[in-house]
């Protein structure tokens, strides 16, 4: 990691996948040309000399990790990734985009009988989130059987893996193709500014003005949004 | 041949290391009139968690006893020497002075974390006043700079510029602890949702949100007696003031910053407290402050106040900042051959007896090797001179310079 060994500039650390876009916009909405990303998707990663600010991109999952170290100052991340796995990092501004929910849902037609009711059979329940999944059904009172997957989770309960399945749905799309219908939404989700505990206090008067520009920024456009 | 996750064995090389820094901080602390104390590793579970907050009483490595009692493994010290200090040394006379260096244990998985780590601490126990909460910060400076750490800041804020407001904001006691735990967890996006929906005057709600970003030298002080609307984040305030000024009394100035957003466990520290930070590591590398009510739990009405250095944190940020901060001067090694003939024998245990009572370390040829076998090995081990004995008894010996092949008659 040679990044942490330069502490001159700050390193932001963007998700690739579907928050990748919308973070660009972002830091290109207030005045940081990333010429629309096209140069850190080649070379990873890129330093803005006016600005001192150099880029990252990271799995979407990894991000909170580059920031909880340090390897990075400043993370965007989805929401579902921090409540999956609780990571020690400023969670500071909510970004508006990358806007979905986390859902309980069942097959269509079949949701009567498996609304949460552990008749006789322990339900099994298909997630990405085992901790997210375990959490809700423990403050519920049903035991259930989760079982870990690491995509596609549609597709388990037509396959007989799973009853249910717990996962993040943004225009239920997906759902509908599966035939599985929502029968509780769980939690709504939207990506996230997080920084580096250190950093937030070691580089305090940059990462603060840069904070102030990116709230202003996401109160504008989801002002937009709203007219 | 594995061991357990989060655990480590230490080789000789880092073992030299890491005594290194031990012995760089357990000087300060003895100069400074600390006294080291050994509490045992393991203790009742009961008693460890009396000090220790929701998340450290999870991250407590438990077990059974033969007897039936629930064990833990020391998660931190302070919780062990508040015990001894109330219940052995109650009677000596104050304030106590007490330092220790011990490995605790945590189910702590987060990256690059260990389930076992090394703290080395101190505990000023019995006074209540601005000069001992001054005098640990301190001494926590001085035992930062003297382990060879160049750039590094101490923090310090107050654990009622919290507990303040939120005895003075009108919510439900469910949502206080709501508040409080989503500030120990750094969830603002949370905070500022929950602030908007519960009827709280715009002026406490501007302290809150503002508080954490509050960080600098005096000035910071002003800014914050602006927000400040009751009697105990006041009063708090003062106590950071005063401390401050000590500090520049100590002249360490430079080191020490004014954090109004500093959050550390609230059911523990009831005063000032700190943290240590650098720019190569993203943690915290030191931490503590004032608890005065830990020692009452077991009997004794003792207000104390310390802080714990994390070793392994330190010495990663000291390496980052200079490669060479944990070198250790080389000793020069030797190593007493002698020729396969147990007549020189008796003359080779007596070289080497000469030349280690002159402070030098030496090691014995034990393998019967041949000379070139020697010779490699001396090469791989780093040892500097070989001693060669082919006599029975005679005080000039053949020295051979390992490196150089240099040969040379010494006289011991």
């Amino acid at each position: 990691m040679s990044i942490e060994n330069n502490t001159n500039y700050l390193v932001i650390a963007l998700p690739s996948g579907i928050l990748l876009k919308p973070s660009i916009q972002l830091f290109e909405g207030i005045g940081i040309d990333l010429k629309g990303g096209k140069e850190i998707s080649r070379k990873l990663t890129f330093f803005d000399q006016g600005e001192e600010i150099k880029f990252v991109i990271t799995r979407p999952k990894d991000n909170p990790t580059y920031v909880e170290c340090g390897a990075a100052d400043i993370g965007i991340v989805g929401e579902d990734v921090l409540l999956e796995e609780k990571k020690d990092v400023y969670r500071l501004i909510d970004l508006k985009f990358g806007k979905c929910k986390m859902v309980l849902a069942a097959p269509e037609g079949r949701e009567q009988e498996k609304c949460c009711k552990n008749n006789g059979h322990r339900l099994r329940v298909a997630t990405k989130y085992p901790h997210i999944a375990g959490d809700y059904f423990k403050e519920k009172g049903i035991y259930v059987e989760l079982i870990k997957l690491y995509g596609s989770v549609e597709l388990a309960p037509q396959v007989g893996l799973a009853d249910m399945i717990v996962d993040i749905v943004s225009t239920g799309g997906t759902l509908k193709e599966n035939k599985l219908t929502i029968i509780e939404e769980i939690i709504p989700l939207s990506a996230q500014l997080i920084v580096n505990r250190i950093s937030y206090k070691t580089k305090h008067e940059r990462i603060t003005r840069l904070i102030q520009d990116i709230k202003k920024f996401v109160s504008l456009e989801s002002g937009k949004i709203a007219e | 041949m594995n061991i357990p996750k989060g655990l480590n064995d230490l080789l000789p090389g880092e073992v030299l290391k890491r005594r290194l820094l031990e012995n760089r901080i357990s000087k300060i602390f003895t100069q400074w009139g600390y006294q080291e104390i050994i509490t045992p590793t393991f203790e009742f579970y009961e008693i460890l968690a009396k000090g220790a907050g929701s998340i450290m009483k999870k991250e407590m490595i438990k077990f059974f006893d033969r007897e039936g009692n629930i064990i833990a493994f020391r998660p931190e010290i302070t919780t062990s020497i508040a015990r001894v200090a109330s219940t052995k040394m109650q009677l000596e006379p104050k304030p106590s002075r007490l330092y220790y260096i011990g490995n605790v244990f945590r189910y702590d998985d987060k990256v690059g974390n260990q389930r076992e780590f090394c703290q080395a601490g101190v505990e000023l126990i019995g006074v209540n006043s601005k000069e001992a909460d001054a005098e640990v910060i301190a001494l926590a400076v001085e035992s930062l700079k003297n382990s060879g750490l160049r750039k590094f800041f101490i923090d310090i804020g107050h654990i009622n510029l919290f507990n303040g407001i939120m005895q003075s904001i009108k919510v439900k006691e469910e949502r206080k602890q709501e508040i409080k735990d989503v500030i120990l967890n750094k969830n603002f996006v949370l905070l500022e949702k929950i602030l908007s929906i519960e009827d709280i005057k715009a002026k406490e709600k501007e302290y809150i949100l503002k508080m954490p970003t509050l960080r600098g030298k005096e000035e910071v002080l002003e800014e914050a007696e602006k927000i400040i609307d009751n009697q105990l984040s006041a009063a708090a305030l003062k106590e950071i003031k005063e401390v401050y000024h000590l500090l520049r009394d100590y002249g360490l100035e430079e080191y020490i910053l004014i954090d109004l957003g500093i959050i550390r466990d609230f059911d523990y520290y009831t005063g000032i407290i700190f943290e240590g930070y650098t720019d190569y590591m993203g943690f915290p590398i030191c931490g503590g402050g004032r608890y005065d009510n830990l020692c009452s739990k077991f009997g004794e009405d003792l207000p104390s106040t310390g802080f714990a250095i994390g070793i392994e944190r330190l010495a990663t940020t000291l390496e980052k900042e200079d490669a060479n901060s944990l070198k250790l001067g080389r000793l020069n090694k030797y190593l007493v051959y002698y020729q396969n003939n147990t007549t020189y024998f008796k003359n080779a245990l007596i070289t080497a007896e000469k030349l280690r009572k002159k402070g030098l370390i030496v090691e014995l040829e034990i393998g019967k090797r041949k000379y070139d076998k020697v010779l490699s090995y001396a090469r791989l081990k780093g040892i500097k001179y070989i001693l060669i004995i082919a006599d029975h008894q005679s005080d000039k010996i053949n020295r051979i310079e390992v490196i150089s092949g240099k040969k040379e008659m010494i006289n011991l």
